[in-house]
């Protein structure tokens, strides 16, 4: 064991000095020539851009297991590379594929840097990973180029987006494009046990109040209705991050604050949310909830995963959770207990006659352009070409029903289209671009249409509309009339000096002392006392400092 | 591991110095492959120690990143909760080295004792298996047998009138599941060793023994335990070694913020603090002074083992 990780250790290291070795070029040429568009060649086709003779794009992406192949083609020829040669005369050369796991992809373009490696014109990577990239001065800016390609309908897109550009901004000059997701969808509901209301003969609670009886009446339902011995009413993630899917940021979010994310005070003034006043009378309600069984008792360990199985062998009553988590983890409780039936609520308002939730951000991914790229400005054509066609396609045009005949949909014999994995022979391939073109609105804006009992009609409604049930729509019904309780985390950027120092020490100190507040190791007062005087003299005084200032140099608001 | 490795090349020295080519050149070759092994998997790499004195960033490199000195050491010492995390790392790897070598040679006295060979061979092969298995595994059976709710130990807690133990929840029960757990993985597999010195023992001492009318017992202090001393000895050293290793497997797959502050070890710590936030300069700064102590622990004892037992591992 010992002499294994002594072996990998000390590899590791040899690649690591292999790598210095050979990292001149990459250190010493940190100012690149400015980019040389090739133009030269290209040319219009069907009002867009066509590079005749072709060019070839040197790129690099993660392939996990959800990206999938017709039978017979790989990352570098496929369907979607020929359309690219076809339409736009670009021949795209995946240099290297990593996995998606373990930062593999990440990992690579570390090595490829320090060995002094080609990097791919422009990748895609986390943006909690992007800054470093940013910071080494390697990187591209782009918003010269995402202004002169970006359409209408692109440009409409990304202005849904609160500060779309903040995170990535340095002195000015935007360095990544992120990847918008579609908004709202992993905003929490509240899911309930249907048959366990039915049972108490309660109705869905609408405030705090509500909320607690309801759970009351849940822990005293009789065995013969649950079938266990003993159950509970909330179940949750308590164990580290307050923030997470199954956890209980809007019930925090009832009393005013939110945990562990950057949030402005009464005053205007940002500061950390856990530092709020009302954090401290949450924690006492939640602490109430411990003693009297509404929660499980190692909520405080629980984390997502434990949180859901409690619901899902059926034996906790209400969780709060993105739109999504009927279709997974929760309806699993309907096979694993019969008669168990789950409903999505609004979020109950909390001591402040309202309530807040945190927003999951409004990417995860960013596109970063290396310096040394030739060709950046197709990575905009081609998106602002899906933009105007693919993301809303008119009815009779190419992209109608998805993608392409026989890749990701089939018209059949009898001229109906299925997008049924087992009708399209070879099964069903995915889209293999960098980022779909995400209006972020688009996809709870069509549930909560739908929702209202209208029938799919345009080729956008009823694509994204496939496998879509009644619960999901109604959860996305919800999301959408309580969409202006969610607030975003304000702080985007890299982490800054005194966080990198000092964060993970006052974030441990945090955690394990609202534990300690929660299960009555040490009392409300003394220990949140503890936590805010930990706070400013380890530290904090200087990182809430020094998030202000980013907000104001990034130019928020 | 370490000591030994460098104490091994480094009598390769001598030893060329009586070098006869001409008798000797086989085994010379043989041992060829091995000495360059070493020097470029454990020397060469060395040098990359030097990031633990710089503030290292990959586009920079080695020769280009700005040196900070003490910089990184200065950090993790200055932090409040290293006191706290030294202390947990040497309490429970100390538990954890005296557990893990008390219990095998106990265990294995005993299991000497027993004359069916086919029972003894399958009592053996049992209790080394749950050394196989990985932590991660064996965290998601712990987490589900000592359960504050319905867990089997919580059960039998509850049924002899105990209130329920909130083993993840409370740090010093932590302490025991962890260096329980611990115990029962490994004592199978150091047991094994501690057999194979036991079969070495001159059985002639325990035929003058019984003579002299020393039962069981008393050849057992007189003849087994000093017969084997020199193999406990040569463990005990090399476990020193481990003194900063509290286990990061066990720990991160075990712990949560609740036992942070009895549970927290050095490995953990930097894992959060440096290898999650890629700061690998700080994780070498740190992993440079855990290796540090180690050499200097392992010398140390192995110079009082010399002295003590009169017996040179090296």
């Amino acid at each position: 064991m010992l002499s294994c990780r002594k072996l990998l250790a000390a590899s590791l290291a040899g690649a690591m000095l292999i790598a210095a070795a050979g990292c001149g070029g990459a250190g010493e040429n940190p100012e690149a020539p400015e980019v040389a568009l090739t133009e030269e060649n290209s040319s219009l086709k069907n009002g867009h851009v066509f590079y005749d003779p072709p060019i070839q794009l040197n790129i690099a992406r993660s392939v996990g297991p959800d990206a999938k192949f017709k039978p017979g083609q790989d990352v570098n020829k496929n369907d979607v590379t020929d359309w690219m040669l076809e339409e736009f005369g670009v021949k795209a050369n995946y240099m290297w594929t990593t996995p998606t796991t373990d930062n593999a992809f990440y990992t690579k373009i570390m090595l490829s840097i320090s060995a002094g490696e080609e990097l791919p014109e422009f990748f895609s990577i986390p943006g909690a990973q992007a800054h470093e990239l940013i910071d080494s001065g390697l990187m591209m800016p782009i918003d010269g180029l995402f202004e002169k390609h970006a359409g209408a309908k692109w440009k409409n897109a990304v202005a849904e987006v609160q500060d779309p550009w903040l995170a990535y901004t340095r002195e000015g000059q935007v360095y990544a494009y992120p990847n918008f997701d579609y908004a709202y969808e992993h905003e929490d509901v509240m899911w309930i046990r249907d048959d366990w209301l039915e049972a108490a003969g309660m109705e869905a609670p609408k405030t705090l109040e509500d909320l607690r009886a309801v759970m009351d009446a849940f822990i005293h339902l009789d065995s013969s209705v649950t079938g266990f011995d003993k159950v509970y009413g909330f179940t949750a993630a308590l164990q580290s991050n307050y923030t997470t899917w199954l956890g209980v940021n809007p019930v925090f979010g009832g009393f005013g604050a939110i945990p562990q994310i950057w949030m402005k005070d009464e005053a205007g003034d940002i500061v950390y949310g856990s530092t709020m006043p009302q954090i401290k009378t949450a924690l006492a309600e939640f602490k109430d909830w411990i003693d009297k069984s509404y929660f499980p008792p190692e909520v405080g360990l629980m984390n997502e995963v434990a949180a859901y199985e409690l619901f899902t062998s059926g034996r906790a009553g209400i969780t709060m959770g993105a739109t999504w988590c009927y279709d997974w983890p929760l309806q699993d409780v309907e096979k694993n207990v019969p008669g168990a039936k789950v409903g999505a609520y609004p979020i109950p308002n909390g001591p402040t006659g309202s309530f807040l939730q945190s927003g999951n951000g409004t990417h995860y991914q960013v596109v970063l352009f290396s310096k040394a790229s030739k060709n950046p400005q197709v990575f905009f054509e081609i998106t602002d070409y899906l933009y105007d066609n693919y993301a809303e396609p008119e009815k009779g045009s190419q992209f109608e029903y998805g993608f392409k005949d026989g890749f990701d949909y089939i018209v059949k014999d009898d001229g109906t289209v299925s997008y049924i994995e087992d009708d399209i022979p070879g099964g069903k391939a995915s889209v293999l671009f960098f980022s779909a073109p995400m209006i972020p609105s688009q996809k709870i804006a069509i549930a909560s249409y739908l929702a209202e009992g209208n029938e799919p009609e345009t080729p956008a409604q009823i694509q994204k509309s496939v496998g879509w049930n009644q619960i999901f729509l109604d959860a996305a019904r919800i999301v959408m009339s309580q969409k202006e309780y969610t607030v975003y985390d304000l702080f985007t950027g890299a982490p800054t000096p005194t966080m990198v120092e000092k964060l993970a020490d006052l974030k441990a100190f945090e955690v394990s002392n609202f534990s300690n507040i929660l299960y009555g190791k040490t009392g409300l007062d003394e220990g949140f006392d503890s936590w805010l005087s930990y706070w400013s003299s380890n530290g904090g005084v200087q990182i809430t400092e020094e998030v202000r200032q980013w907000y104001k140099d990034a130019g928020g608001e | 591991m370490a000591v030994s490795q460098t104490a091994s090349s480094a009598k390769v020295k001598p030893a060329k110095t009586k070098w006869r080519m001409e008798t000797n050149w086989g085994l010379h070759a043989m041992l060829l492959p091995g000495v360059l092994i070493t020097i470029v998997f454990c020397y060469v790499p060395m040098v990359g120690i030097a990031i633990a004195f710089q503030n290292f960033k990959p586009w920079l490199g080695f020769f280009n990143s700005p040196w900070l000195g003490l910089g990184n050491f200065e950090r993790f010492f200055t932090s409040s909760s290293s006191v706290n995390v030294l202390i947990n790392t040497v309490e429970i790897a100390v538990l954890k080295i005296l557990t893990g070598l008390a219990v095998p040679i106990a265990f294995a006295l005993l299991l000497n004792e027993i004359r069916v060979p086919r029972l003894k061979k399958t009592v053996q092969t049992m209790v080394y298996l749950p050394h196989f298995l990985s932590w991660v595994i064996l965290a998601g059976i712990l987490k589900d047998v000592l359960a504050v709710d319905g867990g089997i130990v919580n059960r039998m807690v509850s049924f002899f009138g105990g209130d329920p133990i909130f083993f993840f929840g409370d740090g010093n029960w932590f302490r025991v599941a962890v260096i329980v757990s611990n115990v029962w993985k490994e004592f199978g597999f150091s047991t094994i060793v501690y057999l194979a010195a036991l079969t070495a023992v001159d059985t002639a001492l325990y035929e003058a023994a019984m003579i002299d009318g020393a039962g069981r017992w008393k050849q057992t202090v007189h003849v087994t335990l000093p017969s084997i001393m020199p193999i406990i000895v040569v463990m005990f050293t090399l476990s020193l070694g481990n003194v900063l290793n509290a286990g990061f497997d066990q720990i991160y797959n075990l712990y949560t913020p609740m036992v942070y502050d009895k549970g927290d070890i050095i490995d953990t710590f930097v894992y959060r603090t440096a290898i999650v936030q890629a700061n690998m300069s700080y994780g070498a700064a740190v992993g440079l002074f855990k290796s540090v102590v180690a050499l200097v622990l392992i010398l140390v004892s192995y110079k009082l083992a010399d002295k003590f037992a009169n017996y040179r591992i090296f």
